[in-house]
């Protein structure tokens, strides 16, 4: 009966323009083993032929974009307010259901010093980046950006910085990984989740009937569709 | 007085044309291929042009191609590069040009926190070393056994005792300072049964890391006492059998961190002191599992990035 329902369901979105085998882009400042998240997106019926990309720098994604746009994308929330090329169309929640979540400034002091430095993941481009900062961090000052998800904790831990800025998924990643004391020194201002985006110009529908379960690696499951 | 003019015109010449950042570097092809990494990272937002020297030039002749550049930004490479840099702000203090010093050995010690210049070490942080060696093979690790000499990386020494403390690994440093060569076999040998550590950080040194040393210290430690060594050269990771996991810097590394320098120097109006010499965070790391499986070690895990050996291995 699943299977019969898979089927038509796969069948009925083909018809509404998704078509087999479609590029779909990721970049996702969320710490994550890119395997394991190619595996749960393929696994996704309506994804099980798309060719996968998963990139760990935001600049890897737009190089790999400017050739040729992947048909679906999935981004952070601030892409979509620094670019044009993508367009937002369902937005992920967390486990829980939140649509929105708020980055915690962590260090390995109780108490930020004045005018502390905080390092922060470049999740838009780092001409932009101090005014994304001040969206999601409005009592921030001085930032270093980092690349890759993965690398932003070794900016505290290797005296780079005074704080770190991190989503709550980091933080419980960051914790499972590090024997080290850490404190929370306050919580930055609210942030959509990711969303699934499609290419400006894409007539793909369906997507909000990807399973809740794709985004497990990430923590996050299908909301509501745009 | 003429010296002046002479500086004036050339100032004066590219007026209006300067870039905003010369890399001043001597002709070899790993600066060459990181002068690229650094262009092309910068290319939406900065010009950037190069200077080439010879690695043994004078000091005025330095200070020449800085004057001529009119950039905003100095990028040197290779040490006489940046010890000439270092003497250009001692020089000019009121300048408002900002230095940045790669590809040059422990710049940690070499170039205290300051306003003027600040650098991107070439040496791996041990934290990032340990720490890497600690998930690719899930060994737990308490104590950790640093080999050091105090006058060449007192600093990268320290701050991996500070870092890894956090991480509740307990780093004993042994520096060798004045140790003589003779004596430094029953130095290391004494501290390995005393200590009994889980491994053994090596740092690049020559008086640590040389034929000698290899062929009758780290050889017997490795294989016969089979205590894990970690270290800095990719080559003893590898075909030589030494190091049972290597992390050495990758040049994308290095160039993003020049980059994001030049970024926070001219866009957000850094001083040097806001960065001092950072360590790099994008590293080539290597296992060799035929040293792990000697040691018994089975939990190896395949990481991204991690590359694991598994050829042959001189007198293996």
């Amino acid at each position: 009966m699943k299977m019969l329902r898979d089927l038509l369901l796969v069948t009925s979105l083909s018809h509404a323009g998704m078509a087999q085998g479609q590029s779909v882009g990721v970049f996702i400042p969320w710490i994550h083993e890119s395997k394991e998240l190619t595996k749960a997106l393929n696994s996704d019926p309506l994804l099980a032929k798309a060719d996968v990309m998963i990139f760990q720098k935001l600049e890897d994604f737009q190089l790999a974009s400017s050739t040729k746009p992947f048909e679906i994308a999935i981004l952070p929330a601030s892409y979509g307010r620094y670019n044009a090329d993508y367009v937002e169309k369902v937005q992920l929640l967390s486990a829980s259901g939140e649509k929105s979540f708020k980055h915690l400034i962590v260090s390995f002091k109780k108490d930020a010093p004045p005018d502390f430095s905080v390092g922060v993941i470049e999740e838009v481009s780092r001409k932009n980046l101090k005014l994304w900062l001040k969206e999601v961090c409005s009592r921030c000052g001085k930032q270093k950006g980092v690349k890759k998800a993965k690398d932003l904790y070794n900016m505290l831990a290797l005296g780079s910085v005074d704080a770190v800025l991190v989503s709550p998924f980091n933080f419980e990643v960051i914790k499972r990984e590090s024997a080290a004391e850490l404190y929370v020194l306050f919580s930055g201002d609210p942030e959509n989740l990711p969303s699934v985006y499609v290419a400006k110009g894409s007539s793909i529908k369906g997507l909000e009937n990807l399973k809740a379960s794709t985004f497990a690696p990430l923590g996050l499951k299908v909301g509501v569709g745009k | 007085m003429k010296k002046t003019l002479v500086m004036l015109v050339l100032l004066l010449s590219n007026f209006g044309q300067a870039a905003d950042v010369v890399v001043i570097r001597p002709d070899v092809e790993d600066f060459r291929k990181l002068n690229e990494m650094v262009a092309q990272s910068l290319s939406n937002d900065y010009t950037l042009e190069t200077a080439l020297i010879a690695k043994s030039i004078s000091y005025e002749e330095f200070q020449e191609k800085i004057v001529k550049s009119g950039a905003r930004v100095v990028v040197a490479m290779d040490n006489q590069a940046i010890r000439h840099l270092k003497h250009y702000f001692e020089l000019n203090p009121q300048s408002k040009l900002r230095g940045i010093a790669a590809m040059g050995v422990n710049l940690k010690d070499l170039i205290p926190k300051n306003k003027y210049i600040a650098g991107v070490a070439y040496e791996v942080a041990g934290y990032l070393a340990v720490k890497g060696f600690k998930a690719t093979t899930d060994t737990k690790m308490k104590s950790l056994l640093g080999i050091y000499r105090s006058s060449v990386s007192r600093i990268l020494a320290e701050e991996a005792q500070v870092q890894l403390s956090r991480e509740k690994i307990d780093l004993k440093l042994v520096d060798i300072e004045d140790v003589s060569d003779d004596a430094l076999n029953a130095t290391i040998e004494r501290e390995l049964k005393k200590i009994k550590p889980d491994a053994i950080w090596l740092m690049n040194d020559n008086k640590i890391i040389n034929s000698r040393t290899l062929s009758t210290l780290w050889l017997n430690v490795a294989r016969q006492q089979k205590v894990p060594i970690i270290c800095g050269i990719q080559k003893l990771a590898k075909e030589l059998g030494i190091c049972v996991y290597s992390e050495t810097p990758a040049l994308q590394g290095i160039a993003e961190k020049i980059s994001s320098i030049i970024f926070g120097y001219i866009a957000d109006e850094h001083d040097a002191d806001f960065y001092g010499v950072e360590y790099i965070q994008d590293t080539e790391k290597t296992t060799n599992k035929y040293l792990l499986d000697s040691m018994g070690v089975t939990s190896l895990k395949q990481i991204e990035g991690v590359e694991v050996y598994s050829g042959k291995i001189q007198g293996g």
